[in-house]
Protein backbone atom coordinates (compact mmCIF):
# COMPACT_ATOMS: atom_id res chain seq x y z
CA UNK A 1 0.00 0.00 0.00
CA UNK A 2 1.18 3.26 -1.23
CA UNK A 3 1.58 6.25 1.73
CA UNK A 4 -1.19 8.65 -0.67
CA UNK A 5 -3.93 5.33 -0.72
CA UNK A 6 -3.00 4.62 3.40
CA UNK A 7 -3.76 8.29 4.34
CA UNK A 8 -6.97 8.59 2.50
CA UNK A 9 -8.31 5.16 3.33
CA UNK A 10 -7.63 6.36 7.20
CA UNK A 11 -9.02 9.72 6.47
CA UNK A 12 -11.71 8.45 4.60
CA UNK A 13 -13.16 6.90 7.97
CA UNK A 14 -13.65 10.44 9.64
CA UNK A 15 -17.16 11.79 8.41
CA UNK A 16 -16.52 15.29 9.60
CA UNK A 17 -14.80 16.74 6.57
CA UNK A 18 -12.72 19.52 8.73
CA UNK A 19 -10.89 17.28 11.00
CA UNK A 20 -9.72 15.05 8.24
CA UNK A 21 -6.48 17.52 7.27
CA UNK A 22 -5.18 17.54 11.11
CA UNK A 23 -4.89 14.10 11.19
CA UNK A 24 -3.42 13.57 7.72
CA UNK A 25 -0.45 15.86 8.01
CA UNK A 26 0.34 14.25 11.37
CA UNK A 27 0.01 10.54 9.79
CA UNK A 28 2.30 11.41 6.98
CA UNK A 29 4.94 12.92 9.08
CA UNK A 30 5.49 9.86 10.70
CA UNK A 31 5.35 7.54 7.65
CA UNK A 32 7.89 9.62 6.77
CA UNK A 33 10.02 9.55 9.75
CA UNK A 34 10.00 6.20 9.97
CA UNK A 35 10.68 5.83 6.23
CA UNK A 36 13.69 7.62 6.97
CA UNK A 37 14.84 5.94 9.77
CA UNK A 38 14.83 2.74 7.64
CA UNK A 39 16.56 3.66 4.98
CA UNK A 40 19.53 4.84 7.46
CA UNK A 41 19.66 1.06 8.16
CA UNK A 42 20.21 0.72 4.61
CA UNK A 43 17.16 -0.60 3.08
CA UNK A 44 16.44 1.47 -0.58
CA UNK A 45 13.83 4.31 0.00
CA UNK A 46 10.90 2.46 -2.12
CA UNK A 47 11.31 -0.52 0.32
CA UNK A 48 11.92 1.73 3.14
CA UNK A 49 8.30 3.57 2.29
CA UNK A 50 6.56 0.20 2.29
CA UNK A 51 7.82 -0.68 4.96
CA UNK A 52 6.88 2.24 6.95
CA UNK A 53 3.47 2.38 5.28
CA UNK A 54 2.81 -1.43 6.40
CA UNK A 55 4.22 -0.72 10.35
CA UNK A 56 1.33 1.92 10.91
CA UNK A 57 -1.42 -0.81 10.60
CA UNK A 58 -4.57 -1.05 9.62
CA UNK A 59 -5.97 2.11 8.20
CA UNK A 60 -9.08 1.35 9.01
CA UNK A 61 -9.33 0.61 12.80
CA UNK A 62 -6.96 4.13 12.85
CA UNK A 63 -9.48 5.83 11.12
CA UNK A 64 -12.51 4.86 12.88
CA UNK A 65 -10.57 5.46 16.44
CA UNK A 66 -9.72 8.68 14.90
CA UNK A 67 -13.77 9.31 13.78
CA UNK A 68 -14.45 9.01 17.46
CA UNK A 69 -12.75 11.34 18.95
CA UNK A 70 -13.04 13.87 16.17
CA UNK A 71 -16.16 14.98 15.75
CA UNK A 72 -18.75 17.93 16.18
CA UNK A 73 -19.86 18.23 19.54
CA UNK A 74 -22.73 19.43 21.04
CA UNK A 75 -22.45 21.30 24.43
CA UNK A 76 -25.30 20.03 26.12
CA UNK A 77 -25.25 21.34 29.23
CA UNK A 78 -25.43 25.33 27.62
CA UNK A 79 -28.08 23.96 25.57
CA UNK A 80 -30.25 22.81 28.81
CA UNK A 81 -29.44 26.09 30.59
CA UNK A 82 -30.38 28.09 27.75
CA UNK A 83 -34.01 26.00 27.17
CA UNK A 84 -34.09 26.48 31.12
CA UNK A 85 -33.67 30.30 30.58
CA UNK A 86 -36.65 30.37 27.17
CA UNK A 87 -38.76 29.04 29.17
CA UNK A 88 -38.40 31.36 32.35
CA UNK A 89 -38.06 34.52 30.11
CA UNK A 90 -41.05 33.51 28.00
CA UNK A 91 -43.16 32.59 31.54
CA UNK A 92 -42.01 36.17 32.87
CA UNK A 93 -43.18 37.92 30.09
CA UNK A 94 -46.78 36.26 29.69
CA UNK A 95 -46.97 37.57 33.35
CA UNK A 96 -45.82 41.06 32.52
CA UNK A 97 -48.21 40.97 29.61
CA UNK A 98 -50.85 40.42 32.10
CA UNK A 99 -49.47 42.98 34.52
CA UNK A 100 -49.20 46.15 32.93
CA UNK A 101 -52.76 47.27 31.27
CA UNK A 102 -51.00 48.81 28.64
CA UNK A 103 -49.86 45.84 27.42
CA UNK A 104 -53.15 43.67 28.67
CA UNK A 105 -54.91 45.60 26.28
CA UNK A 106 -53.19 44.25 23.39
CA UNK A 107 -54.26 40.94 24.21
CA UNK A 108 -51.76 38.20 23.83
CA UNK A 109 -49.91 40.52 20.86
CA UNK A 110 -46.58 41.05 23.17
CA UNK A 111 -46.39 37.50 24.36
CA UNK A 112 -46.48 36.33 20.79
CA UNK A 113 -44.10 38.69 19.72
CA UNK A 114 -41.57 37.55 22.77
CA UNK A 115 -42.20 34.21 21.74
CA UNK A 116 -41.33 34.97 17.93
CA UNK A 117 -38.38 37.02 18.57
CA UNK A 118 -36.90 33.84 20.74
CA UNK A 119 -37.47 31.43 17.91
CA UNK A 120 -36.09 33.99 15.37
CA UNK A 121 -33.14 33.62 18.28
CA UNK A 122 -32.93 29.81 18.12
CA UNK A 123 -32.84 29.65 14.44
CA UNK A 124 -29.97 32.15 14.48
CA UNK A 125 -28.28 30.58 16.99
CA UNK A 126 -28.11 27.17 15.13
CA UNK A 127 -27.32 28.69 12.01
CA UNK A 128 -24.36 30.38 13.46
CA UNK A 129 -23.24 27.10 15.58
CA UNK A 130 -23.07 25.23 12.11
CA UNK A 131 -20.89 28.17 11.20
CA UNK A 132 -17.51 27.96 11.02
CA UNK A 133 -16.05 30.49 12.78
CA UNK A 134 -12.62 29.98 11.06
CA UNK A 135 -13.42 32.28 8.49
CA UNK A 136 -12.27 35.20 10.57
CA UNK A 137 -8.97 33.85 10.52
CA UNK A 138 -8.34 35.45 7.58
CA UNK A 139 -11.79 37.55 7.48
CA UNK A 140 -11.61 39.12 10.93
CA UNK A 141 -10.52 42.72 9.47
CA UNK A 142 -12.95 43.44 6.51
CA UNK A 143 -16.11 41.48 8.50
CA UNK A 144 -15.55 43.85 10.98
CA UNK A 145 -15.03 46.99 8.31
CA UNK A 146 -18.38 46.00 6.98
CA UNK A 147 -20.23 45.83 9.76
CA UNK A 148 -19.40 49.28 10.97
CA UNK A 149 -19.89 50.24 7.46
CA UNK A 150 -23.12 48.70 7.30
CA UNK A 151 -24.48 50.25 10.82
CA UNK A 152 -23.44 53.53 10.32
CA UNK A 153 -25.10 53.51 6.25
CA UNK A 154 -27.92 51.99 8.31
CA UNK A 155 -28.00 54.92 11.23
CA UNK A 156 -27.61 57.31 8.28
CA UNK A 157 -30.77 56.16 5.78
CA UNK A 158 -32.73 54.28 8.07
CA UNK A 159 -32.58 55.50 11.28
CA UNK A 160 -35.33 55.84 13.30
CA UNK A 161 -34.83 58.84 15.75
CA UNK A 162 -37.14 57.86 19.14
CA UNK A 163 -36.88 59.99 22.01
CA UNK A 164 -34.12 62.29 20.53
CA UNK A 165 -31.99 59.37 19.91
CA UNK A 166 -31.22 57.12 16.86
CA UNK A 167 -31.90 53.86 18.05
CA UNK A 168 -33.10 52.00 15.70
CA UNK A 169 -32.32 50.55 11.67
CA UNK A 170 -35.56 50.33 9.76
CA UNK A 171 -35.39 47.04 7.44
CA UNK A 172 -38.34 46.62 5.71
CA UNK A 173 -40.75 45.33 8.46
CA UNK A 174 -37.84 45.11 11.24
CA UNK A 175 -37.06 47.75 13.21
CA UNK A 176 -33.58 46.70 14.87
CA UNK A 177 -32.16 48.51 18.11
CA UNK A 178 -28.69 50.02 17.19
CA UNK A 179 -26.86 49.46 20.62
CA UNK A 180 -27.84 45.80 20.34
CA UNK A 181 -26.49 44.95 17.08
CA UNK A 182 -23.25 46.70 18.36
CA UNK A 183 -22.71 43.93 20.53
CA UNK A 184 -22.06 41.68 17.21
CA UNK A 185 -18.95 43.87 17.01
CA UNK A 186 -17.14 42.68 20.16
CA UNK A 187 -16.36 39.03 18.51
CA UNK A 188 -15.57 40.72 15.23
CA UNK A 189 -13.04 43.27 17.41
CA UNK A 190 -11.80 39.87 19.12
CA UNK A 191 -10.82 38.29 15.54
CA UNK A 192 -9.31 41.57 14.42
CA UNK A 193 -6.96 41.19 17.93
CA UNK A 194 -5.86 37.94 16.70
CA UNK A 195 -5.11 39.02 13.11
CA UNK A 196 -2.76 41.66 14.31
CA UNK A 197 -0.54 38.79 16.95
CA UNK A 198 3.14 39.32 16.01
CA UNK A 199 3.18 42.59 15.26
CA UNK A 200 4.25 44.45 18.50
CA UNK A 201 3.61 47.22 19.63
CA UNK A 202 3.25 48.78 16.35
CA UNK A 203 -0.32 47.14 16.41
CA UNK A 204 -1.27 49.01 19.15
CA UNK A 205 -2.28 52.38 17.26
CA UNK A 206 -4.21 50.41 15.17
CA UNK A 207 -6.05 48.43 17.70
CA UNK A 208 -6.82 51.57 19.42
CA UNK A 209 -8.83 52.70 15.97
CA UNK A 210 -10.28 49.69 15.69
CA UNK A 211 -11.61 50.72 19.27
CA UNK A 212 -12.41 54.10 19.08
CA UNK A 213 -14.69 53.66 15.55
CA UNK A 214 -17.50 51.92 17.40
CA UNK A 215 -16.97 53.71 20.24
CA UNK A 216 -18.08 56.55 18.15
CA UNK A 217 -20.73 55.09 16.75
CA UNK A 218 -22.31 54.50 19.85
CA UNK A 219 -21.59 58.27 21.17
CA UNK A 220 -23.35 59.35 17.85
CA UNK A 221 -26.70 57.32 18.81
CA UNK A 222 -25.75 58.72 21.58
CA UNK A 223 -25.58 55.57 23.86
CA UNK A 224 -23.30 55.96 27.20
CA UNK A 225 -24.07 53.09 27.93
CA UNK A 226 -23.35 50.45 25.06
CA UNK A 227 -20.06 52.80 24.96
CA UNK A 228 -19.51 51.83 28.71
CA UNK A 229 -19.89 47.96 27.57
CA UNK A 230 -18.03 48.12 24.32
CA UNK A 231 -15.01 50.02 25.62
CA UNK A 232 -15.03 47.74 28.46
CA UNK A 233 -15.17 44.78 26.15
CA UNK A 234 -12.78 45.88 24.37
CA UNK A 235 -10.28 46.49 27.03
CA UNK A 236 -10.55 42.89 28.58
CA UNK A 237 -9.86 40.89 25.27
CA UNK A 238 -7.10 43.52 24.69
CA UNK A 239 -5.68 42.32 28.39
CA UNK A 240 -6.21 38.77 26.88
CA UNK A 241 -4.45 39.35 24.14
CA UNK A 242 -1.56 40.56 26.35
CA UNK A 243 -1.11 38.09 28.24
CA UNK A 244 -1.78 35.66 25.58
CA UNK A 245 2.11 37.20 24.23
CA UNK A 246 0.39 37.34 20.61
CA UNK A 247 2.32 40.69 20.75
CA UNK A 248 5.54 40.00 22.20
CA UNK A 249 5.57 42.88 24.40
CA UNK A 250 6.84 43.73 27.82
CA UNK A 251 3.06 42.34 29.59
CA UNK A 252 3.63 43.99 32.62
CA UNK A 253 4.63 47.32 31.40
CA UNK A 254 2.04 47.52 28.89
CA UNK A 255 -1.09 46.36 31.31
CA UNK A 256 0.30 48.42 34.08
CA UNK A 257 -0.03 51.63 31.36
CA UNK A 258 -3.06 50.49 30.10
CA UNK A 259 -5.04 49.61 32.86
CA UNK A 260 -4.11 52.91 34.83
CA UNK A 261 -5.30 54.82 31.67
CA UNK A 262 -8.32 53.04 31.20
CA UNK A 263 -9.50 53.82 35.07
CA UNK A 264 -8.77 56.96 34.94
CA UNK A 265 -9.63 57.99 31.32
CA UNK A 266 -13.72 57.92 32.16
CA UNK A 267 -13.70 59.80 35.54
CA UNK A 268 -11.32 62.74 34.07
CA UNK A 269 -13.83 62.99 31.06
CA UNK A 270 -17.00 62.51 32.69
CA UNK A 271 -15.88 65.40 35.36
CA UNK A 272 -14.75 67.39 32.99
CA UNK A 273 -17.80 67.52 30.59
CA UNK A 274 -19.64 67.56 33.82
CA UNK A 275 -17.90 70.92 35.23
CA UNK A 276 -17.81 72.41 31.81
CA UNK A 277 -20.97 71.74 31.53
CA UNK A 278 -20.97 70.04 27.65
CA UNK A 279 -22.97 67.30 28.72
CA UNK A 280 -26.25 67.12 27.08
CA UNK A 281 -29.23 68.45 29.22
CA UNK A 282 -30.49 64.45 30.00
CA UNK A 283 -27.17 63.30 30.94
CA UNK A 284 -26.21 66.27 33.14
CA UNK A 285 -29.39 65.77 34.96
CA UNK A 286 -29.27 62.42 35.12
CA UNK A 287 -25.72 62.37 36.75
CA UNK A 288 -27.00 65.20 38.90
CA UNK A 289 -30.02 63.07 40.49
CA UNK A 290 -27.62 60.10 40.62
CA UNK A 291 -25.39 62.09 43.07
CA UNK A 292 -27.59 64.21 45.07
CA UNK A 293 -30.08 61.90 45.43
CA UNK A 294 -32.63 64.24 44.07
CA UNK A 295 -36.35 62.25 44.48
CA UNK A 296 -37.89 64.50 41.66
CA UNK A 297 -34.83 64.23 39.67
CA UNK A 298 -34.74 60.37 39.31
CA UNK A 299 -37.87 58.78 38.55
CA UNK A 300 -37.34 55.82 37.57
CA UNK A 301 -34.14 54.62 39.98
CA UNK A 302 -36.92 55.67 43.20
CA UNK A 303 -39.70 53.91 41.60
CA UNK A 304 -37.23 50.68 41.54
CA UNK A 305 -35.92 51.47 45.06
CA UNK A 306 -39.26 51.56 46.70
CA UNK A 307 -40.44 48.21 44.82
CA UNK A 308 -37.47 46.76 46.04
CA UNK A 309 -37.53 47.71 49.46
CA UNK A 310 -41.15 45.65 49.59
CA UNK A 311 -39.83 42.35 47.68
CA UNK A 312 -40.79 39.61 49.89
CA UNK A 313 -38.21 36.63 50.15
CA UNK A 314 -40.07 34.52 47.99
CA UNK A 315 -43.76 34.37 46.36
CA UNK A 316 -45.77 36.31 44.36
CA UNK A 317 -46.33 40.36 45.42
CA UNK A 318 -49.94 40.91 44.74
CA UNK A 319 -49.34 44.58 45.62
CA UNK A 320 -46.78 45.51 43.29
CA UNK A 321 -47.94 43.76 40.57
CA UNK A 322 -50.57 46.24 40.13
CA UNK A 323 -48.45 49.13 39.84
CA UNK A 324 -45.39 47.30 38.29
CA UNK A 325 -46.37 49.54 34.81
CA UNK A 326 -45.62 52.46 36.83
CA UNK A 327 -41.61 51.49 36.38
CA UNK A 328 -40.87 52.90 33.10
CA UNK A 329 -38.93 49.82 31.27
CA UNK A 330 -40.35 47.33 34.26
CA UNK A 331 -39.96 44.78 31.48
CA UNK A 332 -36.42 45.94 29.82
CA UNK A 333 -33.97 48.01 31.34
CA UNK A 334 -35.55 46.74 35.14
CA UNK A 335 -36.26 43.67 34.45
CA UNK A 336 -34.31 42.44 37.51
CA UNK A 337 -36.09 45.12 40.08
CA UNK A 338 -39.40 43.36 38.68
CA UNK A 339 -38.35 39.55 38.92
CA UNK A 340 -37.06 40.44 42.70
CA UNK A 341 -40.26 43.02 44.01
CA UNK A 342 -42.87 40.43 42.46
CA UNK A 343 -41.60 36.95 43.02
CA UNK A 344 -39.27 37.85 45.88
CA UNK A 345 -35.38 38.38 46.19
CA UNK A 346 -34.32 34.20 45.84
CA UNK A 347 -36.19 34.40 42.78
CA UNK A 348 -33.35 37.21 42.09
CA UNK A 349 -30.89 35.11 43.28
CA UNK A 350 -31.77 32.35 40.80
CA UNK A 351 -31.84 34.15 38.12
CA UNK A 352 -28.13 35.36 38.66
CA UNK A 353 -27.30 32.09 39.68
CA UNK A 354 -28.16 31.18 36.53
CA UNK A 355 -25.53 33.74 35.04
CA UNK A 356 -23.33 32.78 36.84
CA UNK A 357 -23.36 29.34 36.08
CA UNK A 358 -23.92 29.84 31.82
CA UNK A 359 -20.88 32.29 32.25
CA UNK A 360 -19.09 29.96 34.25
CA UNK A 361 -19.50 27.56 31.29
CA UNK A 362 -18.71 29.75 28.52
CA UNK A 363 -15.49 30.88 29.85
CA UNK A 364 -14.45 27.37 30.75
CA UNK A 365 -14.99 26.12 27.18
CA UNK A 366 -12.97 28.97 25.90
CA UNK A 367 -9.82 28.65 28.13
CA UNK A 368 -9.99 25.18 27.29
CA UNK A 369 -9.74 26.00 23.48
CA UNK A 370 -6.64 25.13 22.05
CA UNK A 371 -7.53 26.97 19.15
CA UNK A 372 -6.45 30.48 20.30
CA UNK A 373 -9.18 32.19 17.69
CA UNK A 374 -11.95 30.46 19.34
CA UNK A 375 -10.53 31.12 23.04
CA UNK A 376 -11.01 35.11 22.18
CA UNK A 377 -14.03 34.83 20.34
CA UNK A 378 -15.49 32.64 23.08
CA UNK A 379 -13.89 34.92 25.79
CA UNK A 380 -15.75 38.16 23.91
CA UNK A 381 -19.20 36.63 24.19
CA UNK A 382 -18.51 35.67 27.63
CA UNK A 383 -17.54 39.35 28.09
CA UNK A 384 -20.52 40.90 26.31
CA UNK A 385 -22.88 39.24 28.54
CA UNK A 386 -20.54 39.05 31.68
CA UNK A 387 -20.87 43.44 31.23
CA UNK A 388 -24.59 43.84 29.96
CA UNK A 389 -25.39 41.44 33.21
CA UNK A 390 -23.03 44.18 35.63
CA UNK A 391 -24.41 47.14 34.17
CA UNK A 392 -28.20 45.82 34.44
CA UNK A 393 -27.79 44.49 38.64
CA UNK A 394 -26.01 47.98 39.17
CA UNK A 395 -28.50 50.16 37.60
CA UNK A 396 -31.40 48.30 39.28
CA UNK A 397 -29.97 48.01 42.78
CA UNK A 398 -29.55 51.93 41.97
CA UNK A 399 -25.81 51.89 42.21
CA UNK A 400 -25.28 53.40 39.10
CA UNK A 401 -27.32 56.42 37.54
CA UNK A 402 -30.13 55.20 35.00
CA UNK A 403 -29.17 54.79 31.84
CA UNK A 404 -30.37 52.09 29.39
CA UNK A 405 -29.28 48.38 30.29
CA UNK A 406 -30.87 45.46 29.04
CA UNK A 407 -30.77 42.05 30.65
CA UNK A 408 -29.27 39.14 27.89
CA UNK A 409 -32.50 36.37 27.31
CA UNK A 410 -34.76 38.65 29.52
CA UNK A 411 -35.18 42.19 28.53
CA UNK A 412 -37.87 42.33 25.90
CA UNK A 413 -37.21 43.68 22.64
CA UNK A 414 -36.40 41.39 19.71
CA UNK A 415 -32.73 42.36 18.54
CA UNK A 416 -31.53 42.25 22.23
CA UNK A 417 -32.84 38.81 22.35
CA UNK A 418 -31.82 37.68 18.88
CA UNK A 419 -28.46 38.96 19.28
CA UNK A 420 -27.94 36.85 22.89
CA UNK A 421 -28.69 34.12 20.87
CA UNK A 422 -26.64 34.48 18.34
CA UNK A 423 -23.71 35.14 20.63
CA UNK A 424 -24.50 32.13 22.02
CA UNK A 425 -24.68 30.00 19.04
CA UNK A 426 -20.97 31.09 18.43
CA UNK A 427 -19.88 29.57 21.71
CA UNK A 428 -21.62 26.60 20.45
CA UNK A 429 -19.83 26.68 17.47
CA UNK A 430 -16.37 27.13 19.17
CA UNK A 431 -17.14 23.62 21.15
CA UNK A 432 -18.58 22.18 18.09
CA UNK A 433 -15.58 22.57 16.65
CA UNK A 434 -12.81 22.02 19.57
CA UNK A 435 -11.32 18.78 18.19
CA UNK A 436 -11.93 19.46 14.79
CA UNK A 437 -10.01 22.83 13.60
CA UNK A 438 -6.45 23.26 13.99
CA UNK A 439 -4.62 25.71 13.59
CA UNK A 440 -2.27 26.54 10.59
CA UNK A 441 1.13 24.80 11.68
CA UNK A 442 2.90 28.38 13.45
CA UNK A 443 6.35 27.85 14.84
CA UNK A 444 6.52 28.70 18.25
CA UNK A 445 8.82 28.61 21.15
CA UNK A 446 9.72 25.84 23.26
CA UNK A 447 6.92 26.21 25.50
CA UNK A 448 3.74 24.69 25.66
CA UNK A 449 0.45 25.90 25.57
CA UNK A 450 -0.97 24.65 28.74
CA UNK B 1 2.24 -11.67 22.28
CA UNK B 2 -1.39 -11.50 22.12
CA UNK B 3 -2.57 -9.69 25.43
CA UNK B 4 -5.80 -8.77 26.38
CA UNK B 5 -7.30 -5.28 24.06
CA UNK B 6 -8.44 -3.39 27.10
CA UNK B 7 -5.49 -4.52 29.27
CA UNK B 8 -3.44 -3.20 26.11
CA UNK B 9 -4.74 0.15 25.75
CA UNK B 10 -5.29 1.03 29.48
CA UNK B 11 -1.66 -0.23 30.43
CA UNK B 12 -0.20 1.60 27.09
CA UNK B 13 -2.18 5.00 27.77
CA UNK B 14 -0.04 4.68 31.19
CA UNK B 15 3.55 4.04 29.90
CA UNK B 16 2.72 7.13 27.03
CA UNK B 17 1.90 9.58 30.19
CA UNK B 18 4.89 8.21 31.55
CA UNK B 19 7.78 8.57 28.88
CA UNK B 20 5.95 12.25 28.40
CA UNK B 21 6.44 12.74 32.23
CA UNK B 22 10.34 13.25 31.22
CA UNK B 23 10.01 15.20 28.10
CA UNK B 24 8.07 16.46 25.53
CA UNK B 25 8.20 14.41 22.65
CA UNK B 26 6.61 13.74 18.87
CA UNK B 27 5.10 10.30 17.90
CA UNK B 28 7.70 8.23 15.83
CA UNK B 29 10.01 9.76 18.92
CA UNK B 30 7.71 7.84 21.53
CA UNK B 31 7.59 4.47 19.42
CA UNK B 32 10.91 4.73 19.01
CA UNK B 33 11.96 4.84 22.84
CA UNK B 34 9.25 2.30 23.43
CA UNK B 35 10.38 0.05 21.21
CA UNK B 36 14.07 0.72 22.71
CA UNK B 37 13.04 0.13 26.37
CA UNK B 38 10.60 -2.56 25.87
CA UNK B 39 13.26 -4.76 24.40
CA UNK B 40 10.95 -5.01 21.26
CA UNK B 41 8.15 -6.31 23.71
CA UNK B 42 5.81 -3.64 22.71
CA UNK B 43 5.88 -2.68 19.32
CA UNK B 44 3.06 -0.32 19.51
CA UNK B 45 1.70 0.57 15.86
CA UNK B 46 1.29 3.68 15.17
CA UNK B 47 -2.14 2.97 13.99
CA UNK B 48 -2.85 2.82 17.24
CA UNK B 49 -0.66 5.08 19.27
CA UNK B 50 -1.88 8.53 17.37
CA UNK B 51 -5.69 7.50 18.13
CA UNK B 52 -4.56 7.34 21.66
CA UNK B 53 -2.85 10.53 21.91
CA UNK B 54 -5.82 12.35 20.65
CA UNK B 55 -8.07 10.79 23.20
CA UNK B 56 -5.65 12.06 26.06
CA UNK B 57 -5.49 15.12 24.44
CA UNK B 58 -8.97 15.29 24.70
CA UNK B 59 -9.28 14.37 27.76
CA UNK B 60 -6.51 17.35 28.98
CA UNK B 61 -4.07 14.90 30.08
CA UNK B 62 -1.63 15.74 26.96
CA UNK B 63 -1.38 18.84 25.46
CA UNK B 64 0.06 19.14 21.77
CA UNK B 65 2.36 22.52 20.11
CA UNK B 66 4.17 22.52 16.90
CA UNK B 67 8.07 23.22 17.10
CA UNK B 68 10.79 23.23 14.49
CA UNK B 69 13.55 21.14 14.92
CA UNK B 70 16.59 20.87 12.39
CA UNK B 71 14.73 22.62 9.76
CA UNK B 72 11.14 19.88 10.43
CA UNK B 73 7.92 20.86 11.98
CA UNK B 74 6.83 18.40 14.52
CA UNK B 75 4.22 18.20 16.53
CA UNK B 76 5.27 17.54 19.87
CA UNK B 77 3.07 16.61 22.67
CA UNK B 78 3.64 17.59 26.18
CA UNK B 79 1.95 16.26 30.10
CA UNK B 80 -0.61 18.08 31.49
CA UNK B 81 -0.38 18.86 35.80
CA UNK B 82 -3.72 16.95 35.13
CA UNK B 83 -1.89 14.25 33.27
CA UNK B 84 0.40 13.93 35.86
CA UNK B 85 -2.19 13.35 39.10
CA UNK B 86 -3.81 10.69 36.59
CA UNK B 87 -0.67 8.84 36.09
CA UNK B 88 0.12 8.59 39.11
CA UNK B 89 -3.50 6.68 40.00
CA UNK B 90 -2.81 4.90 37.53
CA UNK B 91 0.48 3.85 38.55
CA UNK B 92 -0.80 2.76 42.08
CA UNK B 93 -3.52 1.18 40.06
CA UNK B 94 -0.82 -0.87 38.47
CA UNK B 95 1.65 -2.12 41.49
CA UNK B 96 -1.47 -2.81 43.57
CA UNK B 97 -2.93 -4.76 40.79
CA UNK B 98 1.03 -6.78 39.75
CA UNK B 99 1.29 -7.44 43.56
CA UNK B 100 -1.69 -9.16 43.83
CA UNK B 101 -0.97 -11.26 40.63
CA UNK B 102 2.70 -11.75 41.90
CA UNK B 103 0.87 -12.83 45.40
CA UNK B 104 -1.28 -14.88 43.45
CA UNK B 105 0.92 -16.94 41.59
CA UNK B 106 3.48 -17.32 44.12
CA UNK B 107 0.44 -19.19 46.34
CA UNK B 108 -0.08 -21.19 43.81
CA UNK B 109 3.77 -22.16 42.95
Amino acid sequence: MRMEEYLSTVTEQIRCQRARELVAYELKDHILDQAEAYEAEGISAEEAMDKAVREMGDPIETGVSLDRIHRPRMEKGILGLIGIISILSIFLHAAFGAYSPELAAGGIGYLKNHIMYTIYGYILMLMVYRLDYSILNRWAKPAAAGFLALIWIGIKVFGISYNGAISYIRFGPFFLSVPMLLYLYAPLYAGVLYQYRGEGYKAFWKIVLWSVIPSFIALKIPSVSVNAILLAVFAVLFTIAVCQNWYQVNKKKVLTAFWGGMSALPVLLLGLLYVTGNLAGYQAARLHAFLTKDANMNYQANVAAGFLSRSPLLGRNEAVITELAQLPGFNSDYVFVSVVSVYGILAGVLLVALFAFLLIKIFRISFCQKNRLGMILGCACGTVFLAQLLLCLLVNLGLFPTTSTSLPFFSCGGSGIVVSYMLLGLVLSIYRYKNILSEKPETKAAEPVS
Amino acid sequence: MAIDRTLISGSMAMMILGLLSEKDMYGYEMIDTLRQRSQNVFELKAGTLYPLLHNLEEKHFLVSYEQEVLGKKRKYYSITREGKKHLERKKSEWQEYSRAVTHVLALEV
